[in-house]
């Protein structure tokens, strides 16, 4: 079995504010096999964009804070990395795709600068990687920074690789080739007429388009993790359709992995290969999506899935979890789900609470079914 | 108009042609830049009269250091027998007691205020701006910049703790009654507003999801402050410094209508506020000479706040942008199209 891109292991995050600590993350444990997609899904404050945001190290500190557990990323383990040498990995590892797509582009510049800046970034990055790995050094070591002088740090976003013998017409060529790549990428996400659309300024795109675009931004830097976080909860139904589907092509022409946040069931069933369902703060249940759907373990994924309106029945009232989410500073003791759960017991509001365990029958390996609850065979599957 | 019969008989939606003149991107992007510029002026008509007046005074000033001789009527200092003129066609300002031409001085003295206005007011921009975008970048407690960030903003509180003119006053009188002192001194005293206004624009753009998503795709820290939160900070920034330059003007004025002795004047180099002071015993028999100056400042100040409220629509790429599309037709996909 090869190295997984990414592994969270036992990840617990929390929020300092004022006198009071919200437990956003709990012992939670991801892992991303190369090539696959991996769904979290939850109900909003459950933790899924505190997970996405802790793992390329950008959640603001404070309030947040890092407890315990590590984030290993090709290997390297990125809490350990000095804060100052982050932007390399975040630069070439991890491309991130936001919710917000009409703020997540910088309203001062064209869609050509933005883009041209993340090609730069990278360019920087194998210039630096290449004179290390020329002078005896591993292929790609993200403990150090990129020998970059500071001009080039600081220089025009067109001036790929820069230096001070730099002559004019080896920029005009360098800008041309970077132009074409702008422009590649843009036709990638399936831009029609990307010739027009990079002379535009993102106020003048659609929520469509501005999410493709973010999207060929996240994809210009040759990211081996994607992470998306609802990158279609602002978008409406045919956008989101659109986009879903540009993006299930592109898992296979970039060979990315793919973190996939949402609260959308449809949309993990649709894209994911394996889901983890948060609750609380908690990881509830992990395994591969088929199976999720059709055998929940966990009450809480049960619930969700009876939640879900496309099962209403045109008879019937749409069914609801009752109770409400607890206050991530007063959990309760035990499994968090536990004053909501149907099929709860006494027991179950003792401390320590239930840790994912393997679900019989389903074969032992990195990414098989396992459930946070000892009373799933209790849990019965949505019809 | 012209360019249109070219491009009709096309059929489909009327693109706007890349027109080729054989220039560079660089230099075509500064020509489209320059039109939008004036389109965006022209929108608004008091606006480019404020940006007219900018451009009037400038050029005098200009004449009136380049080649005095040219625009100054007479000789600011020339005494003579026409004294106690009112405005008149030979004497436009009239006359003062001595027969001075009240015109002449007040043109002589525009270069000197307008470099006045400009010095304090630019380098408080640049000084005061840069520490508010540390300031409002770098401010996480505990950290190096957090602590920078507190000296920093604890600082500026205590210069705004005393009224900027009281205070400009005070250093003013204790380094010394010149043109430099003074400068200097109003400077001291102006530079924390800038601070203020930066950290201020600075705290509520870096929490905008584009500087997250730039951190996210590796941008150091250093490149976002100076590309990323500078580019949409500068506009409050400079449409500030633009309405400053006038108040400048009126605060180093006032100085020197309090400070004796700021600068001799009858002098070659007069000043509006000196002006008004020497001519303030008059001002009930010969009211032109107090009124020609005054006026002077409040041309100036209007000019330099017309110009900064069109400023203001010009920096912003939205209105810009809406403005220039207004005039030239351009094919702006608004739906997201798919293949």
């Amino acid at each position: 079995m090869t190295e997984p891109v990414l592994e969270v292991e036992h990840l617990s995050v929390d929020y300092v504010v004022g006198a009071g600590r919200f437990h956003a993350l709990r012992d939670v444990s991801v892992r991303v096999e190369r090539g696959h997609v991996v769904g979290i899904v939850g109900e909003t404050g459950c933790g899924k964009s505190t997970l996405a945001r802790a793992i390329p190290r950008l959640l603001p500190r404070p309030p947040a804070e890092v407890k315990s557990g590590r984030i290993r990323f090709n290997g390297v383990d990125l809490l350990e990395v000095p804060a100052w040498k982050l932007p390399t990995v975040r630069g070439t590892g991890i491309g991130m795709i936001f919710q917000e797509p009409l703020n997540s582009l910088n309203p001062a510049f064209r869609v050509s600068v933005q883009i041209a800046e993340a090609i730069h970034i990278r360019k920087l990055r194998e210039a630096g990687a290449a004179t290390r790995t020329s002078s005896g050094g591993e292929p790609f070591d993200y403990s150090r920074g990129p020998e970059v002088s500071r001009s080039e740090a600081l220089g025009h976003p067109f001036a790929v690789g820069g230096t001070a013998a730099e002559t004019v017409v080896e920029k005009q060529a360098n800008r041309r080739a970077t132009r074409e790549e702008v422009l590649e990428f843009l036709r990638l996400v399936r831009i029609n007429d990307p010739e027009t659309i990079v002379n535009l300024y993102p106020h003048e795109l659609s929520g469509g388009m501005r999410q493709r675009v973010m999207i060929a931004m996240a994809l210009s830097a040759r990211p081996s993790l994607l992470i998306a976080d609802e990158p279609t909860s602002a978008l409406d139904v045919t956008i989101q359709a659109q986009v879903l589907t540009l993006m299930k092509e592109l898992i296979d022409e970039v060979h990315a992995s793919i973190l996939f946040i949402t609260h959308d069931l449809g949309v993990v069933a649709e894209m994911a290969d394996e889901i983890g369902v948060m609750y609380a703060g908690h990881l509830v249940e992990y395994g591969p999506v088929q199976e999720i759907f059709e055998h929940p373990r966990h009450p809480y994924t049960a619930a969700l899935l009876q939640a879900n309106p496309t099962r209403y029945k045109a008879d019937g009232p749409l069914s609801s979890i009752s109770g409400s989410v607890p206050n991530l500073s007063r959990l309760p003791p035990g499994c968090p789900f536990h004053p909501r759960c149907p099929i709860a017991r006494p027991s179950c509001g003792a401390d320590p609470g239930p840790s994912l365990e393997l679900v019989p029958g389903a074969t032992d390996g990195p990414s098989s079914h396992r459930v946070a609850c000892p009373y799933f065979s209790e849990v019965a599957s949505p019809v | 108009m012209a360019g249109g019969s070219s491009s009709e008989g096309k059929s489909g939606p009327v693109v706007a042609a890349p027109v080729r003149l054989g220039g560079s991107a660089w230099l075509r992007s500064l020509r489209d830049g320059t039109r939008g510029f004036f389109r965006i002026l022209w929108s608004n008509p008091l606006s480019f009269i404020g940006f007219l007046l900018v451009v009037a005074l400038a050029i005098a000033a200009l004449l009136a250091v380049v080649a005095p001789n040219l625009v100054l009527p007479y000789p600011p200092n020339q005494l003579s027998t026409d004294y106690k003129q009112p405005p008149s066609a030979t004497h436009w300002f009239g006359t003062d007691e001595l027969g001075r031409d009240i015109f002449s001085n007040v043109l002589a003295a525009l270069p000197l205020d307008l470099a006045i206005g400009f010095a304090v007011a630019g380098a408080s921009l640049i000084v005061g701006g840069a520490l508010g975008l540390v300031a409002g970048y770098w401010d996480r407690p505990g950290s190096l910049g957090g602590v920078l960030s507190v000296v920093i903003m604890r600082v500026t509180d205590i210069f705004l703790s005393f009224p900027s003119l009281i205070l400009a006053l005070a250093i003013a009188a204790s380094i010394g009654r010149t043109v430099d002192g003074v400068v200097l001194a109003i400077f001291v005293s102006w530079w924390p507003y800038y601070t203020r206004l930066a950290r201020g624009e600075v705290l509520s753009v870096k929490h905008q999801p584009y500087v997250m998503a730039a951190r996210a795709a590796g941008v150091r820290d250093r490149r976002i402050v100076v590309r990323h939160v500078l580019r949409n900070v500068i506009e409050p920034l400079v449409v500030y410094f633009t309405m400053d330059v006038g108040t400048v003007i009126v605060v180093f004025s006032t100085i020197a209508f309090v400070i004796n002795n700021v600068l001799p004047y009858p002098s070659a180099t007069p000043e509006w506020g000196v002006m008004i002071q020497f001519y303030e015993n008059f001002v009930s028999t010969l009211w032109w000479t107090v009124l020609a100056p005054g006026a002077a400042i409040f041309v100036t100040v209007l000019a330099f706040s017309l110009l900064g409220d069109g400023l203001r629509d010009i920096l912003d790429p939205r209105s810009r942008r809406a403005q220039a599309a207004a005039g030239v037709p351009t094919l702006i996909p608004t739906a997201g199209e798919s293949s």
